[in-house]
């Protein structure tokens, strides 16, 4: 055959046709032999289908995550209780008599709500100088206020009251339950769904409210390139904006430091971006804001003394101009100089107070968490600090607008605390903590967190206030939710779990399930069992996986409304576990269901597993304070035997005993599968592990 | 001789024509659906999916559109795959794409994509999914039929005649005998599956551009137990629609008045009242579809109570941009974007952004009613989801008002007003 082909050609050869008769004569014999390859290829297919089919069931059976049922009806129902409690005595009061309407409450006998309550946002150390002045005369001149309710260990459940902003009834077709309500209430830990560019992609805003009763975060740098600031002004802030009820904070810009690392050069000004966007709206608006302050960073643009002022750790030269892609570009100014844009703290601030987000960010110098040069992470944290300065002095909207300074450092405690004292002095009604979550060691990033809220150990200003709304910027991951939650943090926020949507991947108490995975072609079960989003009411497993096959972009959208409603509703169980001091139950079902069940699942994958690095290299040297960890570990290791033998001699006793001992079986093989660092929070955070 | 005594369970359902207008049919189909208790108006038109779901839209945001028709139209190309899953699943395509609720109606062929002729035989049909070739045979055809357990299905049939400019007399007589022979083997074995018995099998009017076949196959396929006629090859460039018009008024005329007849290919609202005078009841919705998928919203008007001039306010608002529908215009005679009709308004313009007006005035869509076309026209710069979402719904809404205006129309004997104001909007 093959060389019957040969011959055939070369006789077509030999007539000595065009070139392309040639051509296509081969393309032909190709495309025949393609086909012919991907029929077989098909039939193969079909028999792995086939064979699949039998054994289907077997090849993929599945161990389920456990359920939460350590919380009774009763526990749900006195957390739901308490929100209501909250909803109603604090929704559709004026901000103004918050001290006052908290200060009643406390006193009435029967209350049994703000036992916890430390102190008022700025009772101690609200406001600056000129407001706590204004705080002595009773009226409360903020929009946002955290009340501490309770704790479970380290964790805390606190209530955020914040001003809305949303003007009901104008031309909105939706009937929200939020009608008349001034007040959004919210009850932390929370994670904040992000929409980067003002809308959560591909829901429309009906369905946003639905999903987020609380708050969603947004984005200045992006913000400001696609909209003209007018936008904002025209439709009295962005809540009003795009028509959500509840609240919004908007991040500085600093975070696209490290998302846009490689098109920026940071100057004592600002950050200069080599803009990702056509430049036209931001100029616009930078010019528009400019326009209206005659302040003193005019000079950024007149006089063009940027370069002067470089800082010397920046490299800053030609190659931005060689970058520069825009042809028609006058080097007269640095902003006109192509695409390159400036933003500086003043800035920011000034498109935020436009935007006009409930919660706003300061600008800061975020560095990559793997930055080795310590100097570098140095110039940033005092960078921050002299950034967040000229933050607080141009924000111009204090009353309707709270601003929180941002706890930079790195991975290195000491800068930590410098960063804290300073920033913690500037009285501000909320702190995040920056630059983790870049790719660091899970062990160098719980023991950042552990120290930022130690209020036990360390001293003032070295943690976060406790009356005060401590945030971790890029935390999505359920465990690391989980984690910074248990060490008191109540507000989170990434990108992950809408991003991971769109990549077919679903979030589930195991982990996560890439529905594309031919093993999901005949799970006729919803994503999650019991979950009460619509998707799992509506949709199978199957049916996602079919529609990802299909390439149906209708599953980017089936799969954010699921991935968000998940990890909203993991974040509403763990406020109920705190609520009824049962986070040390809550903390082990969550870490069994992923690091045995979801690791057995192959829906978990532990990250920075250092057991097993250590399994390898067992008797290599460690360090000391590892070597202390591995000591301990033997030492649970060795009692666990002793009461293994012990349960042995008493097994046939009762069902409640072996229970009990599936239980302990359970511990120890979680305890098995924990990485050290992880082991190593939970003894930070007090956490005991049981059923 | 096949004895269809049978099959009658299939047919109970029952099409009554109020009035019938110029060829109009105005009717209503009852006892619908498995339960019988569904009803669907005509003239009307079926909801487009893509794998059983209304393309960008959920099960949640579809709920936000008015007028949604009853029935939904599933492609076979894009199911045909999922054979053995639905086979496993036992309880139909509705459920598992989560719309348990709807009618079903399953067709071979997606409007949208038409498939490559030359794989017909005597035994078998073929349909093009995402992953290629899909060959059917009678039996395997009805076997997928009995795991997606459809409402209604288009019969297996040789369809190809009429992608081609001019098949001979011979290939186009032998699609009607292939189709014909195909829809004596669907029936008989849907008469020996209790799960197809529920279905309804709608039979498929070939015979390309040739009347002596046309004929033919509508007498022929109009003598079995078909539950209704769909009138397959009809659409086409505007050269060869006006001849094609002139075969359907034949065709429909052999056809029993008490079955309903759907019509492929067909979207376009100045040929969908051409289609309606000549005896069609019900249509595609690819239309609105792939309007969205340009960029594009449905801003003509049918509203035939308006005079003329509150027309052009609704649709453009401004003068300005009355004098931007000439451009388009243009654009469509220079060929740049041949797709788009004067039905639409292309918003990835550069003048819509900073239009705050709604994409109609006046229009009740939850995109009229919360969103500016200055928006849409950022999303579809952007890139954002978002836009395929409302534009879907707003093109939708509108083309389900069309055909509610349609009906509207044919009782009130306005239908030459609606007629006359599309026909203006047409060239």
């Amino acid at each position: 055959m093959e060389n019957d082909l040969v011959n055939k050609k070369s006789i077509v050869s030999s007539k000595n046709l065009p070139k392309s008769a040639i051509c296509l004569d081969t393309s032909f014999e190709e495309s025949n032999i393609k086909k012919k390859r991907k029929k077989n290829k098909k039939n193969d297919d079909e028999n792995i289908s086939n064979v699949n089919n039998d054994n289907y069931f077997e090849k993929y059976k599945h161990e389920e995550p456990m359920m939460f049922d350590f919380l009774t009806e009763q526990d749900y129902n006195n957390y739901n209780k308490c929100e209501l409690f909250f909803k109603n005595h604090f929704e559709n009061i004026d901000m103004k008599n918050i001290n006052e309407v908290v200060t009643k409450l406390r006193n009435e006998k029967d209350n049994i709500y703000l036992s916890n309550y430390v102190s008022s946002s700025s009772d101690s150390e609200g406001g600056d100088v000129t407001e706590c002045n204004d705080k002595r005369s009773g009226e409360y001149k903020k929009n946002l206020k955290l009340i501490n309710l309770n704790r479970s260990k380290r964790a805390r459940l606190n209530v955020i009251v914040i001003k809305k902003k949303y003007i009901s009834g104008s031309g909105s077709s939706s009937s929200s339950s939020s009608s008349g309500a001034h007040n959004t209430v919210i009850m932390t830990p929370i994670f904040m769904p992000v929409g980067t560019k003002s809308c959560i992609k591909g829901l429309l805003s009906e369905e946003v409210e639905n999903l987020c009763k609380y708050i969603i975060l947004s984005n200045t740098y992006h913000l400001s390139n696609i909209y003209d600031m007018d936008t904002f002004k025209k439709n009295k802030d962005i809540n009003n904006f795009i028509k959500f009820p509840n609240s919004v904070l908007t991040d500085s810009g600093g975070f696209q430091m490290v998302s846009l690392s490689k098109r920026i050069k940071i100057l004592e000004e600002g950050i200069v971006f080599n803009n990702i966007y056509d430049s036209y709206n931001i100029k616009k608006n930078i010019d528009y804001l400019m326009g209206r302050t005659t302040n003193h960073d005019m000079s950024i643009y007149d006089a063009n003394p940027v370069i002067d002022s470089i800082n010397s750790n920046v490299n800053f030269g030609t190659d931005t101009i060689s970058t520069v892609n825009n042809a028609s570009t006058t080097d007269k100014q640095y902003v006109s100089m192509g695409e390159d844009i400036l933003l500086s703290p003043e800035i920011s601030i000034r498109l935020q107070n436009y935007i006009g987000a409930d919660i706003i960010m300061a600008l800061d110098d975020v560095r990559s968490a793997l930055e080795p040069d310590i100097k570098k992470i140095e110039d940033a944290t005092y960078r921050t600090n002299r950034w967040l300065v000229r933050c607080i002095k141009s924000h111009q909207n204090k009353n309707n607008q709270t601003l929180f300074g941002i706890i930079q450092g790195g991975l290195n405690i000491n800068l930590r605390n410098k960063s804290m004292d300073f920033i913690i002095r500037q009285k501000l009604n909320g702190y995040a903590v920056g630059g983790l979550c870049g790719g660091e060691k899970k062990k160098k990033f719980i023991e950042i967190i552990h120290h930022c809220s130690n209020e036990k150990v360390n001293k003032k200003y070295n943690y976060l206030p406790i009356n005060k709304c401590r945030y971790i910027m890029g935390i999505g991951y359920i465990i690391d939710i989980l984690l910074c939650s248990i060490f008191g943090y109540d507000m989170f926020d990434c990108v992950y779990p809408t991003r991971t949507a769109r990549f077919n991947t679903a979030l589930s108490f195991d982990g996560t399930i890439k529905l594309k995975q031919a093993q999901y072609k005949y799970d006729f079960t919803p994503i999650v069992k019991h979950c009460k989003c619509y998707v799992c009411m509506k949709y199978t497993r199957a049916s996602i996986h079919m529609l990802i096959s299909k390439k149906n972009p209708i599953v980017n959208i089936l799969l954010t409304i699921h991935n968000i409603f998940f990890i909203l509703h993991f974040c509403y169980l763990m406020r109920v576990s705190i609520f009824s001091n049962k986070i040390d139950y809550f903390v082990t079902t969550v870490l069994y269901n992923n690091f045995v069940i979801g690791v057995k699942n192959g829906n978990y994958k532990i990250p920075d597993d250092d057991k097993k690095q250590l399994d390898t290299s067992y008797n290599q040297q460690l360090n000391g304070h590892d070597k202390e960890w591995l000591d301990e570990h033997d030492q649970l290791k060795i009692n666990e035997k002793k009461k293994k033998q012990n349960y042995q001699n008493i097994n046939n006793m009762t069902e409640q005993l072996t229970h009990c001992i599936e239980n302990e079986k359970k511990i120890k093989e979680l305890k098995n599968n924990l990485p050290f660092w992880l082991l190593q929070a939970l003894q930070y955070a007090n956490i005991e592990l049981k059923f | 001789i096949v004895c269809w005594q049978d099959l009658e369970e299939s047919l109970r359902m029952k099409l009554s024509l109020t009035k019938v207008v110029n060829g109009c049919r105005l009717g209503k189909i009852k006892n619908l659906g498995k339960t019988r208790d569904h009803t669907m108006d005509i003239p009307g038109c079926l909801l487009y999916t893509k794998t059983g779901s209304a393309p960008h839209l959920t099960h949640h945001t579809l709920r936000n559109i008015h007028g949604v028709p009853a029935m939904a139209q599933l492609t076979l190309s894009s199911l045909a795959e999922q054979h053995e899953v639905l086979t496993e699943y036992k309880e139909g395509v509705g459920k598992f794409i989560g719309m348990p609720e709807s009618l079903l109606y399953c067709s071979l062929h997606d409007p949208v994509s038409p498939c490559p002729a030359g794989y017909v035989t005597n035994k078998s049909v073929s349909v093009w999914s995402v992953a290629g070739r899909v060959e059917m045979t009678v039996s395997k055809f009805m076997a997928i039929q009995q795991a997606l357990q459809p409402d209604w299905f288009q019969c297996l049939s040789d369809g190809e005649v009429s992608c081609k400019e001019a098949a001979s007399i011979k290939r186009v007589r032998k699609s009607v005998d292939r189709s014909l022979l195909f829809l004596d083997n669907c029936l008989r074995l849907q008469e020996e599956s209790e799960v197809l018995q529920k279905s309804v099998i709608i039979g498929v009017i070939e015979g390309g551009d040739v009347m002596e076949e046309r004929l033919r196959s509508a007498r022929e396929t109009a003598k079995r137990p078909v539950g209704g006629f769909l009138l397959d090859g009809f659409q086409g460039n505007p050269t060869t629609l006006e001849t094609r018009l002139c075969l359907l008024s034949s065709v429909t005329a052999e056809l029993p008045e008490d079955k309903p007849r759907l019509i492929s290919g067909i979207g376009r609202p100045d040929e969908v009242l051409k289609c309606i005078e000549r005896g069609v009841d019900l249509f595609e919705s690819f239309f609105p579809y792939q309007v969205t998928e340009r960029g594009g919203a449905l801003t003509f008007s049918f509203d035939y109570q308006l005079n003329p001039e509150d027309i052009l306010l609704q649709q453009n608002g401004t003068q300005e941009e009355i004098k931007y529908v000439d451009q388009i215009k243009k654009v469509e005679v220079t060929g740049c974007n041949q797709e788009i009709t004067s039905f639409e308004i292309n918003l990835k313009e550069k003048m819509y952004q900073e239009d705050f007006n709604p994409l109609v005035r006046g229009c009740s869509c939850y995109c009229c009613k919360n969103h500016t076309r200055a928006y849409i026209h950022h999303l579809l710069v952007t890139n954002e989801l978002l836009a395929g979402v409302l534009l879907m719904m707003h093109n939708f809404e509108h083309y389900f008002g069309f055909f509610h205006s349609i009906r509207e129309a044919l009782k009130n004997d306005k239908l030459a007003q609606l007629k006359e104001l599309i026909h203006r909007q047409a060239s």
